[in-house]
């Protein structure tokens, strides 16, 4: 038995209305049979996709019942907020998560009728991490974040003599682009690539080396309206090619010193 | 009332989240065709993105204090229900008229399952005479002591004309209240606790 639950009316690109996953379909049409004390019990096991229609839907707002449920989704946003302010300082990553915490809050609860919350009803951890990767943008752009220091910036912009290491060092025999190449198309690889590098470059540049490396966006674009690195950071061609350059070489560098770091591992084993 | 810009973008955010599973540049692409206002905005987003997918895998979540955050929304969150008209403090109880009180408790002795005309049957049997109780229901609803639903089609075919009722955590308060003052009640809701 269940009862049929009113439909969503935020409309995709092609016209069809959003609808709810079938699984929080279903839990709400039982849950809304349930007497509200039952409903309440209830509610710590529910999706948050159904908590957040049990806010938007409300005819009265009893207290009893909502304090309760407002507790659920603020540990649920809070919960799934800092999985996204990773690499943050503490005070940084409270205030995003906080600051997202309210966002949501003032659109499920007091702006219950705003079709943009019908998202939180489809797709609730995917708002929580939108936001609070907005929101860390925010922080990132504003003077107060870059002040505290709590986003390391890249001061200088222009083509600098700056190289965060000796990275002309790097060895001829070095690994060369297919190396490049094998180690960033395996993604777990990838990721301890841009784990070793990052202390050794500049965020911004490995920013750019990993976008067109991974996402494959073009430098330079003839569409001006198509995303390409030129345009993101308001920098020439060549700028560009300075930076994913460098962090080429310190990515090549990283991978010689795993290799030797190997070799010495298997000849100290053979010896043993 | 005009909506904020910010706002504008985080349904945008919002949205992308759940059509896009990573953020190729193809997809940027795609997006930035959608909301051609919003370019840079999506640019810098999927960057972010993109980095937050490459780089954070390796760290830990941040220690933070949540009890503080939490209690702040909650906080919040009930700061703008008590602005609402239909607020109903959890230490308020609706003191009712006889009839209204008769009613209310035929609506919780059937926990859900009872339609106008089921009801109608026992507040007539409880009372001895021929009754009508839709004024009654309305009344008890827009106090927040009762919530309906329609028939569902699918599942409740031969009655598909009917409303089903069901008690409020205010509702049960009253009935308590009901309970506490009136014999009739008290005898129909023994089992209640």
């Amino acid at each position: 038995m269940s009862v049929l639950v009113e439909p969503l009316t935020m409309l995709r690109p092609d016209g069809r209305p959003y609808e709810r996953l079938p699984h929080v379909e279903t839990q709400l049409g039982r849950m809304l049979l349930l007497p509200q004390p039952e409903r309440l019990a209830e509610m710590p096991d529910a999706y948050s996709e159904t908590v957040a229609y049990f806010i938007r839907r409300r005819k009265h707002a009893d207290e009893q019942l909502f304090e309760v449920v407002f507790r659920e989704v603020c540990k649920r946003i809070t919960g799934a907020g800092r999985r996204h302010v990773r690499g943050l300082p503490k005070i940084a990553a409270q205030e995003i998560v906080d600051k997202v915490e309210i966002q949501i809050l003032e659109l499920l609860v007091k702006n219950s009728a705003d079709p943009a919350g019908d998202f939180f009803e489809v797709g609730f951890a995917q708002g929580v991490e939108g936001r609070t990767r907005n929101a860390k943008r925010g922080y990132k752009r504003s003077t107060m974040g870059g002040r505290r220091g709590w986003i390391v910036t890249d001061e200088t912009d222009e083509v600098g003599d700056e190289i965060e290491r000796p990275i002309e060092l790097v060895a001829d025999d070095a690994p060369g682009p297919d190396d490049m190449t094998i180690a960033i198309k395996n993604e777990e690889l990838r990721r301890e690539l841009f784990e070793g590098v990052k202390p050794r470059v500049k965020p911004m540049y490995l920013e750019a080396a990993i976008l067109f490396y991974v996402e494959n966006w073009p430098i330079r674009s003839k569409d001006p309206d198509t995303a390409s690195l030129e345009r993101r950071y308001g920098l020439t061609e060549s700028q560009i090619r300075y930076r994913i350059d460098v962090v080429e070489k310190a990515m090549r560098a990283w991978l010689v010193e795993r290799a030797e770091a190997r070799r010495a591992c298997a000849a100290k084993g053979n010896m043993l | 009332m005009m909506k904020h810009p910010s706002s504008i973008f985080e349904a945008i955010v919002h949205q992308l989240m759940l059509e896009e599973p990573a953020p190729s540049h193809e997809a940027l692409v795609r997006w930035q065709k959608r909301y051609p206002e919003w370019r840079d905005s999506l640019a810098e987003y999927f960057a972010d993105w993109t980095m937050d997918r490459e780089l954070s895998a390796t760290d830990a979540d941040p220690e933070i204090d949540e009890k503080p955050i939490i209690d702040k929304g909650v906080k919040h969150a009930m700061d703008i229900l008590r602005q609402e008209k239909g607020f109903v403090p959890k230490t308020s109880v609706e003191k009712l008229k006889p009839f209204d009180q008769l009613v209310l408790a035929a609506v919780f002795r059937f926990r859900g399952s009872g339609d106008d005309i089921t009801i109608l049957k026992k507040v007539t049997e409880l009372s001895g005479e021929d009754v009508f109780i839709s004024e009654s229901l309305n009344r008890l609803e827009r106090k927040g002591l009762i919530e309906s639903r329609p028939a569902n089609p699918e599942t409740e075919s031969e009655n598909k004309d009917r409303r089903y009722f069901m008690a409020t955590m205010a509702g049960e308060r009253a009935l308590a209240y009901a309970k506490a003052t009136s014999q009739t009640i008290a005898g129909l809701l023994e089992d209640m606790t």
